[in-house]
């Protein structure tokens, strides 16, 4: 047993790498920093502080969708709304250590939840737009690419802290405190 | 892996073709723009070994190109052809599992068993 956090193994046991290196979770971070960044450039169009917007290849395509009533249906902007949603990946991808995966389960778990279903959320709302407005929109499209491209790498260090809390239940040992990372019970349970 | 990189091209060209390809029929093109996106995203997804698994839920989405031109009656010649042909693909393509070499402590199907890999690994840890 493990009697301190810097004593856990950074391998989770049957893997045969870390899924909560750096050199996994960095390459994820700074997609979602550029994913944020094209949503916010979008979303400063959408609220007029500027007055046109970047497309290379469907004419008034951008303009049509960023304008469209579906894209206004909330309070704030839908591309607003996807820069927020990019924020929070980069956050949630960025805390924590390499042993994140047993010592914070709540962390990664919210990074999967924001990059991997809601992810598939926003890919749809951004391209379902061809079906209802017969347009296309070049960085929309570049930020679905972004937000597809960012799922699969995301998603082992989420099972791999499924499989702790699966440990955990199976031992009788509390999975609400493992799961919020309480040091006594994330160093209970191998 | 190449099937499904393979995968990730035809769900863009099911993406792309009604466009490309100048579908007449407005149903054959929404159901296009709509599947074509789904089938990508999975394909794209299941590159790693970690989530290979989900490339195989294009079998739905190929076994649904392959009837969606008679369920939505396509009147739409080129459309059907292409979406029956694309989906035929997606669906073999899609049973293609392909080489995984890393050890992901039992993966996801691990959650559901009594006792899987990395239960066992554990246990001999501790």
């Amino acid at each position: 047993m493990a009697e301190s956090k810097e004593q856990i193994p950074p391998i989770p046991p049957g893997w045969d790498y870390n899924p909560a290196a750096w050199s996994q979770r960095i390459p994820i971070v700074v997609l979602a920093i550029i994913g944020m960044f094209i949503a916010l450039y979008l979303g400063l169009y959408q609220l007029d502080i500027i007055s046109s917007v970047w497309e290379p290849f469907f004419g008034d395509g951008s303009i049509t969708i960023l304008n469209s009533k579906v894209s206004h249906v909330l309070p704030i902007p839908d591309a607003i709304l996807g820069a927020i949603g990019y924020f929070i990946d980069a956050l949630t991808g960025i805390i924590g250590g390499t042993r994140r995966w047993r010592t914070m389960p709540w962390i990664t778990i919210v990074f999967g939840f924001a990059v991997g279903p809601l992810g598939v959320v926003s890919i749809m709302l951004v391209v379902f737009q061809p079906v209802l407005f017969d347009a296309w929109c070049t960085l929309c499209l570049a930020s679905a690419v972004i937000s597809v491209a960012m799922i699969g790498p995301a998603m082992d260090e989420v099972l791999a802290s499924l499989q702790y809390m699966q440990r955990v239940k199976r031992s009788g040992q509390s999975t609400w405190k493992a799961f919020w990372g309480i040091k006594e019970e994330v160093l209970k349970v191998a | 892996m190449w099937a499904q990189i393979i995968n990730v091209i035809l769900g863009l060209w099911i993406m792309a073709s009604p466009d490309l390809l100048g579908f007449a029929d407005p149903t054959a093109a929404d159901n296009n723009h709509i599947v074509g996106p789904l089938i990508v995203t999975f394909a794209f997804t299941a590159l790693w070994e970690a989530t290979r698994s989900v490339g195989k839920w294009n079998l739905a989405l190929g076994a649904w190109l392959l009837i969606a031109p008679w369920i939505l009656s396509f009147e739409d010649r080129s459309a059907l052809i292409n979406d029956m042909v694309i989906g035929a693909i997606v669906v073999a393509l899609s049973f293609i599992k392909g080489k995984i070499t890393q050890h992901f402590g039992g993966g996801w199907s691990a959650l559901f068993k009594n006792n899987p890999e990395h239960v066992e690994k554990a246990r001999e840890l501790s």
